[in-house]
């Protein structure tokens, strides 16, 4: 911008719209002198000849133009615009609204604090961009990275998101601020992998490995020509991508530049327990039954393997009632039962209940039941029950 | 972005046609004053404003605020040109202090009302009218 103080026509121009903004006093503080300095100047920048006053109409209404064709790719945006609840964007879309609604041309052209922005772009708009520059950079990046996302299936998004979620620890939503970023470095990994087709996004150690040493070595990518001919700002993710890559020596580290799908188990929530008086009458009627009766109400009545553990140890049966009540449990109810003992002794593998010195009736009960299978049974159990995993205790 | 220049800012408010030493000089003699001010006297008085200014990073593109401190003390019981000065010198600090402190909403005529209210309130003694602006500077601050 060439400096307008050098113009002897300015500051007349200048201490005239000073003035005009003026109201109830005649004092103005610095800051705000200089804000005003700063419009101005940033809309005389878009107009072309003339006059200072004609100049100054001339870019305004040249921003007025900018504006409007901007407000209609906001529109856009909006109306198409994928969140998958990601508050921050949800949060930074409605914000910028407040830009075209206080986006001030006489006063107020070169400031940029009209919308509060959490979300991130993967390349940050370059900090001289003020104003309606500003805004227009931001939202452009934004939709180039709105239209990627829409030519990815909207399932392996959420699988990304799901595996991202559990290395954070708590809720992608509350956190994401730039989800672009972490789809667009997957899905660019995969096409390096040049798979004919890609149903997830995730990698696995190898392939992550794989691609990262690609990036390392290689300088030019034909793979994704294609990608960077729809729009040059992925081109520039790319290379500052190429950049962290290759300052990442320690390749344990490496592998976490992406998503890996490790040894990932399904995870599991465990059935409530029934209430005190409920159980209590389950234990009442159980008392006056006979020997089938009793199977029969523990089988039907218990869902629960905190309650399945509290009666077991509230009740003095022979061990032989007990082998026949284990035979008459449901298969899914053993593995979830085989489950709960391993969370309680922190087995990482089903295997491992056999191994374990327990005292206690359930995991006794349990160990000798199991060993009672035959081998291609027992395997089958342990695979399955080792797919899962139990949500970690409730420590509230 | 080119700063702000506060000297040519100065330079334009010199270039104005207002002349508040004349007026004021006017005025003293209207209300049978026995003394007038000098270019010197109200030079020192432009010097502490610009001083003001840059202490509170303002600016005032008219005399008009310091026109009326000097006319509103003219019909006070004030007899030296001394007294005068100190008192004007005063107010117009309180005043500047003010309208940094009040930086939208209030009207500089509402922030002159007030330092005449306590001004008069406190009979005159301009070290009392400072201590209280500065403890209150709230204006309708009843004590």
């Amino acid at each position: 911008m060439k400096n307008e103080l050098l113009d002897p026509a300015f500051y007349p121009f200048f201490i005239k719209k000073l003035q005009e903004r003026l109201s109830g006093s005649s004092v103005m503080p610095i800051d705000q002198v200089e804000r005003i300095q700063q419009s101005v100047e940033f809309v005389l920048a878009n107009g072309k000849e003339g006059s200072l006053p004609e100049r100054f109409e001339q870019g305004k209404e040249q921003l007025t133009q900018r504006l409007s064709a901007l407000q209609k790719l906001y529109q856009t945006i909006q109306d198409n615009y994928q969140s998958f609840g990601i508050e921050s964007l949800e949060e930074s879309l409605d914000e910028i609204g407040n830009f075209f609604s206080g986006y001030d041309l006489d006063y107020g052209a070169a400031e940029v604090d009209q919308a509060f922005l959490d979300y991130q772009l993967a390349e940050a708009v370059p900090a001289d961009f003020v104003g309606l520059d500003f805004y227009e950079r931001f939202l452009h990046n934004l939709a180039a990275k709105a239209s990627f996302l829409k030519h990815i299936p909207e399932n392996q998004i959420y699988e990304l998101l799901d595996h991202y979620q559990r290395g954070l620890g708590f809720d992608y939503r509350k956190d994401v601020n730039n989800l672009f970023e972490i789809v667009f470095k997957q899905m660019v990994g995969k096409l390096l992998l040049c798979k004919k087709e890609i149903h997830t996004l995730l990698f696995n150690p190898i392939e992550a490995q794989y691609v990262l040493g690609k990036i390392k070595r290689q300088k030019i990518f034909p793979e994704l020509e294609s990608v960077f001919q729809q729009n040059e700002y992925y081109r520039r993710v790319f290379q500052q991508y190429q950049v962290t890559i290759c300052r990442l020596l320690d390749p344990e580290k490496a592998v976490r530049f992406f998503i890996v799908n490790g040894n990932r188990k399904k995870t599991l929530e465990l059935p409530s327990t029934m209430s005190a008086t409920r159980f209590n009458q389950l234990l009442e009627a159980y008392d006056v039954a006979d020997q089938p009766e009793k199977i029969q109400l523990i089988t039907d009545g218990i869902s629960a393997p905190e309650d399945f553990k509290e009666y077991l140890e509230n009740s003095e049966e022979s061990p032989e009632f007990y082998k026949s009540l284990f035979k008459h449990l449901d298969k899914n109810f053993i593995k979830i039962l085989a489950l709960f003992v391993m969370r309680d002794f922190d087995c990482d593998k089903s295997e491992d209940i056999l191994d374990t010195k327990a005292s206690d009736r359930l995991s006794n009960l349990l160990k000798d039941y199991i060993k009672t299978f035959s081998f291609v049974v027992r395997s089958e159990l342990f695979v399955d029950v080792n797919e899962y995993q139990l949500l970690p205790r409730d420590i509230s | 972005m080119s700063k702000f220049d506060l000297s040519l800012f100065n330079q334009f408010l010199s270039q104005q046609k207002e002349n508040p030493r004349s007026v004021i000089n006017q005025e003293l003699k209207a209300n049978h004053k026995a003394f007038q001010l000098s270019i010197e006297d109200f030079s020192e008085i432009s010097e502490e404003r610009k001083q003001l200014f840059k202490e509170y990073h303002l600016m005032d593109f008219s005399w008009a605020n310091s026109q009326s401190i000097g006319s509103f003390l003219v019909s006070e019981p004030i007899f030296y040109k001394n007294d005068y000065l100190a008192h004007y010198s005063i107010l117009q600090a309180v005043f500047y202090y003010l309208r940094s402190y009040h930086p939208g909403g209030i009207t500089d005529q509402e922030i002159m009302e007030e330092i005449e209210r306590r001004y008069q309130k406190y009979q005159g003694d301009v070290e009392m009218l400072q201590g209280s602006f500065e403890d209150f500077p709230e204006l309708e601050e009843d004590m």
